[in-house]
């Protein structure tokens, strides 16, 4: 776990990027009159849920979130030598969205570019493969793409997720050695259980569309689709997480040889307010070390992890010399966490009686 | 803590925004209005919350009544 590895893998740079439209609490509560905009705010913690355009996509999203990491980070589209999609809303079923995304941005051809099929643990994933890439030497720096765009799988009429998901996309680039500004990454622990699979899904798709007929719904997107919206029964899916998140920062904190109070602050994917209320208390994770940021813009999925570790890198919650969780659980069931150390630079150690 | 049915009806009664008085053990889930997805989650938050228990959701859609949800939360094990 030394710092001083030339190829340990670190994050240099995030950035995010939103849809304009907006669906708020009062336009809520206008398509559902059973719905209290106050309620929904103090239960599910969403005032309002960013909704990407009929025609913008998210590949549009994600493309926006690089570039604006291009403006901001000190690198170029030349620099990148992999691409790592990551949504359970891809532009296609094929070609990967990857692929089309390296022209988009005008990435080099030499690129690697593969999309990784993933939801609310996906971040996770998606940078542990890429850090993966670099220490292992076949690549020097990894372009980790998370967006969504569930709106478009979400039916107008179905309440219990159009309270919920929002769309949204971020971009973070890995590197290794003295580019990777925010820090170290791992170590890495992953789970499934694929048969929570039907408590969340969209029965689209080859065996989907074999199994359940393809209907015309209208989507929260305000588009009509062909195909079948987003199910999602969230009472199981609470009752995994209740037992699978508690028990993934605990082996997290055992694999880094860390106790609870060593962890800065905890960044979990944003599911719900109440999720992630039960989930700290169960953890007893005091609120200032927990980090909530789903009111403007709800769960994004794929996208809610580094948004909200950019949020906290951005407002100055996380700082050099913390250490923070990433905590990713959702659809699949999937599940993973990881460890962003933000190092102290080189000869300041005594400074910060730093232990990275 | 562990639960006691008077704990646990008022507890009820704040999700659903109903009298304490009116959920009485033999009332049926389903004459309660809000008892809802939102509801059971809710529900399921505070079963964790106070009494440190973990509720399987197919066992509260078993639950017929207010008394058989009391049961399902008291038949739970501490986790």
């Amino acid at each position: 776990m030394s710092s001083t590895n030339p190829r340990r893998a670190g994050i240099r740079g995030i950035a995010t990027h939103l849809p304009e439209h907006v669906y708020d609490n009062a336009a809520l509560a206008r398509d559902f009159p059973g719905l209290d905009p106050e309620k929904v705010l103090a239960t599910v913690g969403i005032a309002r849920r960013t909704i990407a355009a009929p025609d913008e996509f998210a590949s549009d999203l994600a493309c926006d979130a690089a570039r604006s990491l291009f403006a901001t980070c000190g690198c170029s589209p030349g620099d990148v030598d992999y691409v790592i999609f990551c949504s359970q809303s891809p532009d296609y079923p094929l070609p990967p969205t990857a692929c089309l995304i390296q022209a988009k941005l005008g990435l080099p051809t030499h690129c690697g570019a593969i999309d990784v099929n993933l939801g609310c643990s996906g971040y996770i994933y998606a940078l542990g493969l890429a850090a993966a890439l670099i220490e292992s030497g076949q690549i020097d720096c990894a372009l980790v793409l998370t967006a969504d765009t569930l709106s478009k799988f979400l039916a107008a009429d179905d309440a219990s997720v159009r309270t919920i998901f929002g769309d949204g996309a971020a971009a973070t680039l890995v590197t290794h050695g003295h580019d990777a500004v925010f820090g170290e990454l791992g170590p890495w622990c992953y789970g499934t259980d694929g048969r929570g699979g039907p408590h969340l899904i969209v029965r689209d798709g080859l065996r989907g569309s074999s199994e359940t007929p393809s209907t015309s719904y209208r989507s929260a997107a305000g588009s009509d689709r062909f195909g079948q919206p987003i199910r999602m029964h969230g009472a199981e899916v609470f009752a995994f997480t209740l037992k699978a998140v508690p028990a993934l920062v605990e082996e997290l904190l055992q694999a880094a040889s860390l106790g609870p109070t060593d962890v800065d602050l905890f960044i979990f994917h944003q599911a719900n307010r109440m999720m992630l209320d039960t989930l700290r208390k169960r953890l007893k994770i005091p609120e200032d070390r927990f980090v909530y940021h789903l009111e403007d813009q709800g769960n994004t999925c794929s996208a809610s992890v580094p948004l909200a570790l950019a949020h906290a890198i951005a407002s100055g919650r996380f700082q050099r010399g913390m250490t923070a969780a990433l905590v990713g659980y959702g659809v699949g069931y999937s599940w993973g966490a990881t460890l962003l150390r933000w190092q102290v630079p080189a000869g300041s150690e005594g400074v910060h009686g730093s232990d990275i | 803590m562990a639960p006691t049915f008077d704990d646990f009806v008022t507890r009820l009664a704040r999700i659903v925004e109903e009298e304490v008085s009116a959920l009485t053990p033999d009332r049926e889930l389903l004459s309660v209005p809000l008892w809802d997805s939102l509801a059971i989650v809710t529900f399921m938050a505070v079963a964790s919350e106070t009494y440190d228990r973990l509720v399987e959701p197919e066992r509260i859609a078993a639950a017929k009544t207010v008394g058989d949800l009391f049961t399902v939360i008291e038949s739970e094990s501490a986790s």
